[in-house]
């Protein structure tokens, strides 16, 4: 009890099916509390599936979930979203609402702790209180005179910052990010990393990201799971992750290759 | 050969088709073309056309029988169309907004997305809600006119729910199309967060979809001027009430006139509109 306890993420001998495609077959792991995770593997291999089953955004076809101490077995919808609204999920195109000012995207974040009617005030009647807390996570994300910029004017980079804020207004006690380092140059790469790993430091949440760049996931992330055709290949301390390991992850079999 | 595989083609069967049906329907209800060379019609007909060229600016018979000045009357039934508009298209919208979410496979999916038998529910729900639109939307507005001053009388209420009735179901058809068709990015993102149905739709879906939103709502408000203006016809005070009593007294000129005034009123609301819709589609383009 008490290790499930301070399990953060546990799987048992997870499914994930897709009509006739498999996501995901038969993973296990345990992630606790306040560790810092990457994922890593090549495209197809199952990441954004694991990612998004971590967030109860995708269901598993069979198998137990548990996250932060909840199973998933017997949540209704309000359980559902009650367990999402504890962790903080930065999508890997941001999926910010394009027409609403970065005040109001960050404040998207509480939806799940308000009601229909708190969220619609807090929206589009924001206090100063909220406009003072969401102008700090802007500050600690680097674009504090973003405000009350229109999002779809803002650059790509400046885009994924306020899906963090936006992650961060959660109060999450988890935070996962799908690529956050794919669709950026590698300077800002390096900034987000810094930036994502220094917030989970902080403020003591266990963290998952998937990303391909084998250097920022050694200088990161203390732990590595392989993910190799929706299986676990190997789920290692970094430093236990050989340069061979790596390259068998990687390495396209002949008919990986014919089929793409 | 080629060719003539491509005569019998079936558009042209089609085509072909609607024409003998044409002529045929044509000759069962027994339409007269003789009738058009008749010089009385013509002569009636002259008239009208000829009080084009004159239309009314004061009333043509010096006792009206109605008070007031002429042009002021034609202000008022203008100003009234336009107020009855306002009144059912904003209705209208409430309701369009409520048939867009629950007109929506989405809503009813997402609804249904953890427990996977109650997706056969959930299709059964949506088909209902579907059903009630198309059977709203096919009754035309003048039907639902004369039901609702059957039951509630010739008060204002009757006309705008005649309006509003239809219009909720036509906007919630195309609102729950631009919800359906919105990109799933923003709505993914949002259900992340733990929102539930309604905030999605509130928060995500309905801001990306806007300017079109808007854009088919000015439509629709152009077409309830119309519809608005033909109630008057039914009692409603607006520019066809006043239409049909000078109609009635075969007042050319005048009827003339009113026809200009709405004219008027629905190329000044289209020009209008076209540069708000101008202006939304490049704010959404950059």
């Amino acid at each position: 009890m008490t290790e499930a306890a301070q399990a953060a993420f546990r799987l048992r001998d997870v499914t994930v099916r897709f009509a006739d495609v498999v996501a995901l077959e038969s993973v296990s792991l345990t992630i606790a509390s306040g560790e810092r995770v990457g994922l890593v593997g090549p495209s197809g291999a199952g990441k954004t599936t694991l990612l998004r089953l971590l967030n109860a955004n995708e269901l598993a076809s069979s198998g137990q979930v548990s996250l932060l101490g909840e199973a998933l077995d017997g949540l209704d919808q309000r359980g559902l979203r009650a367990v999402r609204a504890s962790i903080g999920f930065v999508p890997q195109h941001y999926h910010l609402v394009p027409s609403l000012r970065v005040l109001q995207n960050v404040l998207l974040g509480r939806l799940g702790q308000q009601s229909f009617w708190a969220s619609l005030r807090s929206v589009f009647f924001s206090r100063e209180a909220e406009q003072v807390a969401v102008h700090a996570l802007l500050e600690r994300v680097g674009i504090s005179e973003k405000l009350f910029a229109k999002v779809d004017t803002l650059s790509g980079g400046q885009q994924q910052r306020v899906a963090i804020a936006r992650a961060l207004y959660q109060a999450p006690k988890a935070l996962l990010a799908d690529e956050p380092v794919a669709s950026v140059d590698p300077t800002r790469a390096e900034a987000t990393m810094a930036l994502l790993t220094t917030l989970a430091k902080e403020q003591k949440l266990t963290l998952g990201v998937s990303l391909h760049d084998q250097v920022l996931a050694r200088k990161y992330l203390p732990r590595l799971i392989g993910m190799r055709h929706g299986q676990v290949f190997k789920d290692a301390p970094t430093e236990a992750w050989t340069e061979a390991d790596f390259e068998e992850l990687y390495h396209l079999e002949k008919h990986d290759l014919l089929e793409s | 050969m080629m060719a003539g595989a491509r005569w019998a083609g079936p558009r042209r069967l089609a085509l072909l088709g609607i024409l003998l049906a044409g002529v045929l329907g044509a000759w069962v209800i027994q339409l007269d073309p003789t009738l058009l060379f008749g010089k009385a019609q013509w002569h009636q007909l002259g008239d009208f056309f000829k009080a084009a060229l004159r239309p009314a600016l004061a009333y043509e018979d010096p006792n009206p029988g109605r008070e007031g000045i002429f042009l002021k009357e034609i202000g008022g039934a203008l100003y009234l169309t336009l107020v009855y508009t306002a009144a059912a298209v904003g209705l209208s919208l409430i309701g369009g907004l409520v048939f867009g979410l629950v007109g929506s496979t989405r809503a009813w999916l997402a609804l249904a997305s953890p427990a996977k038998p109650l997706r056969m529910v959930s299709l059964l729900g949506l088909f209902c809600v579907r059903l009630v639109m198309t059977v709203l939307r096919s009754v035309h507005e003048l039907i639902w006119a004369i039901l609702f001053l059957q039951a509630l009388g010739a008060v204002p209420l009757s006309a705008v729910f005649a309006i509003a009735i239809p219009y909720s179901a036509t906007l919630g058809k195309v609102f729950s199309e631009l919800i359906d068709e919105a990109p799933r990015a923003t709505a993914e993102g949002l259900r992340a967060n733990g929102a539930t149905v309604l905030q999605v739709y509130v928060f995500g879906l309905l801001p990306t979809v806007l300017p079109d939103l808007f854009a088919y709502l000015l439509y629709r408000f152009e077409c309830g001027l119309r519809s608005a203006a033909v109630l008057g016809f039914f009692g409603a005070p607006t520019l066809g009430y006043y239409l049909s009593l000078s109609w009635g007294e075969r007042h050319f000129h005048e009827v003339w006139a009113y026809l200009y005034a709405l004219l008027a009123l629905i190329v000044v609301f289209d020009l209008w509109s076209g540069a708000v819709r101008q202006r939304l589609t490049t704010r959404h383009a950059t």
